[in-house]
């Protein structure tokens, strides 16, 4: 009862009002929805690796490999597949974003590198179940 | 606009411009969070907010972003865009509900919420794929924290900080 008192008494004191909690409530729930309009599925066969929209490579999955992209500034990227498994190991970008994501092997997953215009998408595999993805 | 306010507003855009550059050399908070930040840059926006008027806050933000541009690069620029412009127009909104039904803390977490909302947006339209936006409901739990503690800061740099205390236009004084 106490710690209710206090914790009521806190937002008093930094001056919220009870609109401020409803609206933030309600966006943090809205952005729940993504989940449910772009949900991931299963184990994925395959990885696309796209420069700026457009497919460079497509990668098997079951193949263990390490390949590594360059671009024409010396940029890279360094991938690597492991047990069904796809990340990037290395890369010069400046955030590492895409390095700190890891492996990733459901279908709709995906490792970023906004520096260098890169995504890397886990597939199906299966021709039939692909979405085409149009923004 | 007088001489003053011309002042006013190259300090705090000067200083909004220091705050991003600093924070974007500053080593990630979370690990477990990639691209989530602070924004000490939206601690200024938010003195702009209450203390300039509507017109003079879009001009700062939009010179504040050309000129972190000059320092990040195009493709940076293009989603702290996004994200600034869609955080500006949000907290505009939230600010037409008036004192009596919003509070500072609340404007300055929405502002945080949408800041992120942007640059998810753009990343999803630039790399042509929708499932970046899976992880909006992650980066969106820490841009509302973040905005939380920038609306607590902000406030009371606005309140015990006495030059600011004087520029606070007329209108802005019941937010306090």
């Amino acid at each position: 009862m106490n710690f209710f008192k206090n914790t009521v008494n806190f937002f008093k004191s930094i001056k919220t009002k009870p609109l401020d909690f409803v609206i933030i409530f309600l966006l943090f729930i809205a952005s729940f929805s993504t989940l449910f309009f772009f949900a991931t599925g299963s184990k994925g066969a395959q990885a696309e690796l796209r420069i700026s929209g457009k497919v460079i490579k497509t990668f098997d999955l079951n193949k263990n490999q390490t390949w590594t992209y360059r671009d024409k500034d010396g940029d890279y990227n360094k991938i690597q597949v492991k047990n069904g498994e796809i990340a990037v190991v290395e890369a010069n970008c400046k955030d590492q974003i895409d390095v700190q994501r890891g492996y990733i092997s459901k279908t709709g997953e995906t490792i970023v590198c906004l520096p260098h215009n890169l995504v890397i998408e886990v597939m199906s595999g299966q021709k039939d179940e692909r979405v085409d993805y149009k923004v | 606009m007088n001489i003053k306010e011309y002042v006013y507003v190259s300090l705090l855009t000067a200083a909004a411009v220091v705050m991003g550059i600093i924070e974007s050399s500053l080593p990630p908070f979370f690990a477990f969070a990639p691209g989530a930040k602070v924004g000490l840059a939206n601690l200024v926006m938010i003195i702009a907010v209450f203390t300039l008027r509507w017109r003079q806050v879009w001009v700062m933000q939009i010179l504040r972003l050309l000129i972190t541009a000059l320092f990040t690069g195009f493709s940076v620029f293009l989603y702290s865009f996004a994200g600034g412009i869609l955080s500006l127009l949000a907290m505009y909104l939230m600010k037409q509900f008036g004192p009596k039904l919003v509070s500072m803390i609340g404007i300055s977490t929405v502002g945080g919420f949408f800041h992120n909302f942007g640059q998810l947006a753009m990343a999803s339209l630039l790399a042509k794929t929708t499932s970046v936006m899976l992880y909006l409901p992650w980066l969106a739990f820490f841009g509302i924290l973040a905005g939380f503690a920038i609306g607590i800061a902000g406030n009371q740099l606005i309140t015990r900080v006495k030059p600011i205390q004087e520029l606070f236009i007329k209108e802005s004084k019941q937010w306090t």
